[in-house]
């Protein structure tokens, strides 16, 4: 027990400067809820003074921060200066559970829709900008050729029949001009704002390659969807690129194809109905 | 395809009884690319697992290893081509309070998948409970205090995987910005001892030792007298820089001059060696660039040649 308490300590000071401090200011107090040997706690007492202990303790929110940054770059620079305050919130909030990648920035992103939704973020597009690159990293791991065996298995879609969106394909819901709001990203430009406008994008990554694909009439397809549990009917007056995309599947009647029809739920968040 | 690679998935493979590869590279995405132009660029090739997959952690209920098909094509593509050994992250050996049986099968599928001449991993621990019994990652490979109960612990861990994975188990030692009062033992009189008593070898991680030693000041080269030098059967190098004020091992490109010092000390004097992998984090290449890859794997190679032989 006491190893392992000593160990948890020790994560505990390199996830937090503020502990650190704590141990300098007064070791028995700030250490009073670790189960720890004599030598144990003036080791601790002593590294907190150590150089090495303010690397680590860079070095973790440098390592916790990456996935973050890597995979969000547009949400951040939405953020902007919110950003600091928002992700130390964040670490407060939740400990570094498994150091996977993704796991740390879908648990960032479930935090920052909530912050979004409280009305606690400034920028007008953090929350589509948010909800595009959780699609697209989502895709980006998906097991590819397992959904293409699983796709080829089904019928061809019908027109006349309803279908579902791909499985390696995301919808995601804009209040601003995707092109204009995603180039602004790109380019680290994004301006005070922008003019609203209501519009869906399909995201796909079936060709192997990410593709963009902008669907026109974004209201009347997402009543649709929604109305439909995310299945399209009919397929060609409604979603006439998409089908020509190759971004529709056939959706069996009833539900009998749940594991397409599920992985392809469409994310509206964000979505304004006109 | 070599006779050592071919022996190993044909046959198991035993620590002595492979052949020395060569120099060989740690996968990245960067390095994909090269290597794909350029399969003879490496004798072998260091993959670390756990990066071909998403962990969804032990709560998942189903599919908690789901695979990356790019990088797991890649590693298809170059197992056909080259030796490949394995370099895990997630083991956590040195947590007094962390096992994760489900990652050791998952390890041990990839064993029986890819035939992983050997398989390696950290002296560290980076996982561990919460006060509320929650797991808890590091962020980081955390050091451990050289102290007997620590051997004792890391040794019976080690001693418990090794017949899980069907090649030698290295351990490799640590990078550390701190320093821990009172130890039982140095650092090569723990790596020694770890070896005797749970019959892994030693992965020489000679930045670790060169950023160990800048830091706190004591002499690589004695570290490397008091350590059983026979017991390391690959090494490591590679380059880091300064973060106020303390070095670190952030494999940020070209291998300083003392790592290439070290190397030319150990490979006469290392009799199982065999290997030596060079380490860059992906991030960096845009910089380094795919001629400063060319040139640590050249500079490498002509010292491996020098003691061992074209």
């Amino acid at each position: 027990m006491s190893l392992e308490s000593f160990q948890r300590a020790l994560c505990d000071l390199v996830a937090s400067p503020d502990l650190c401090l704590a141990v300098r200011e007064d070791s028995g107090a700030a250490l009073a809820a670790y189960t720890l040997t004599a030598r144990e706690r003036e080791r601790l007492a002593a590294v907190v003074w150590q150089r090495g202990m303010s690397t680590n303790c860079t070095l973790y929110r440098s390592n916790r921060i990456t996935p973050v940054y890597t995979l969000l770059p547009f949400t951040c620079r939405a953020l902007g200066g919110q950003f600091q305050p928002l992700i130390e919130a964040f670490w407060r909030a939740r400990v570094f559970g498994d150091g996977q990648f993704l796991s740390e920035v879908d648990r960032f992103g479930m935090f920052l829709r909530r912050r979004i939704a409280e009305g606690g973020v400034a920028s007008p597009f953090a929350g589509e900008l948010l909800a595009f690159e959780l699609a697209r990293n989502e895709l980006a791991f998906l097991p590819r050729k397992a959904a293409l065996e699983r796709v080829a298995a089904l019928p061809a879609p019908d027109p006349a029949a309803p279908c579902a969106l791909h499985p390696l394909a995301r919808a995601v819901a804009f209040s601003h001009d995707p092109v204009a709001l995603l180039d602004a990203a790109a380019a680290g430009a994004l301006p005070p704002a922008l003019p609203e406008r209501a519009a869906l994008v399909v995201l796909s990554v079936v060709t192997g390659a990410l593709t963009v694909l902008q669907i026109p009439e974004p209201a009347r397809l997402a009543c649709r969807l929604t109305a439909e549990g995310g299945a399209l009917w009919p397929l060609a007056s409604l979603a006439p690129d998409l089908a020509r995309a190759g971004l529709l599947v056939a959706a069996a009647a009833g539900g009998t194809a749940p594991g397409i029809c599920g992985e392809s739920m469409l994310e509206f968040t964000n979505f304004r109905a006109p | 395809m070599s006779g050592a690679f071919a022996g190993s998935r044909a046959l198991g493979s035993h620590a002595l009884g492979l052949r020395a590869l060569g120099v060989g590279i740690l996968y990245n995405e960067a390095v994909s690319t090269l290597l794909k132009a350029e399969p003879g660029m490496v004798d072998f090739l260091s993959i670390m697992p756990d990066l071909f997959w998403t962990d969804h952690g032990t709560g998942a209920e189903k599919n908690r290893f789901v695979e990356l098909d790019s990088w797991t094509e890649f590693l298809d593509w170059a197992v056909g081509r080259m030796p490949v050994v394995a370099h895990s992250i997630g083991l956590s050996l040195g947590s007094a309070a962390f096992d994760d049986d489900d990652y050791v099968e998952q390890l041990a599928d990839w064993h029986r998948r890819y035939g992983f001449l050997w398989h390696s991993d950290h002296l560290s621990f980076a996982q561990v409970r919460s006060a509320s019994g929650h797991e808890q990652h590091a962020g980081m490979a955390v050091p451990l205090p050289y102290d007997f109960e620590v051997l004792d612990m890391v040794a019976g861990r080690i001693r418990a995987l090794r017949p899980k994975l069907p090649s030698p188990f290295l351990i490799e030692n640590a990078v550390t910005y701190l320093r821990f009062a009172d130890e039982d033992m140095s650092e090569p009189e723990f790596l020694n001892a770890l070896v005797r008593q749970s019959g892994c070898f030693i992965l020489l991680d000679l930045h670790n030792l060169h950023t160990n030693a800048r830091n706190h000041g004591f002499d690589a080269l004695d570290f490397l007298r008091r350590l059983d030098l026979a017991a390391v059967m690959e090494v490591h190098i590679a380059g880091g820089g300064e973060i106020a004020g303390m070095y670190t091992d952030s494999h940020s490109g070209a291998c300083p001059e003392p790592v290439w010092a070290l190397l030319e000390e150990v490979l006469p004097r290392a009799p199982n060696l065999k290997g030596v992998t060079f380490e860059f984090h992906d991030s960096y290449f845009p910089v380094f660039g795919a001629a400063g890859v060319h040139a640590e794997l050249a500079r490498a190679k002509s010292i491996w040649s020098r003691h061992r032989g074209p």
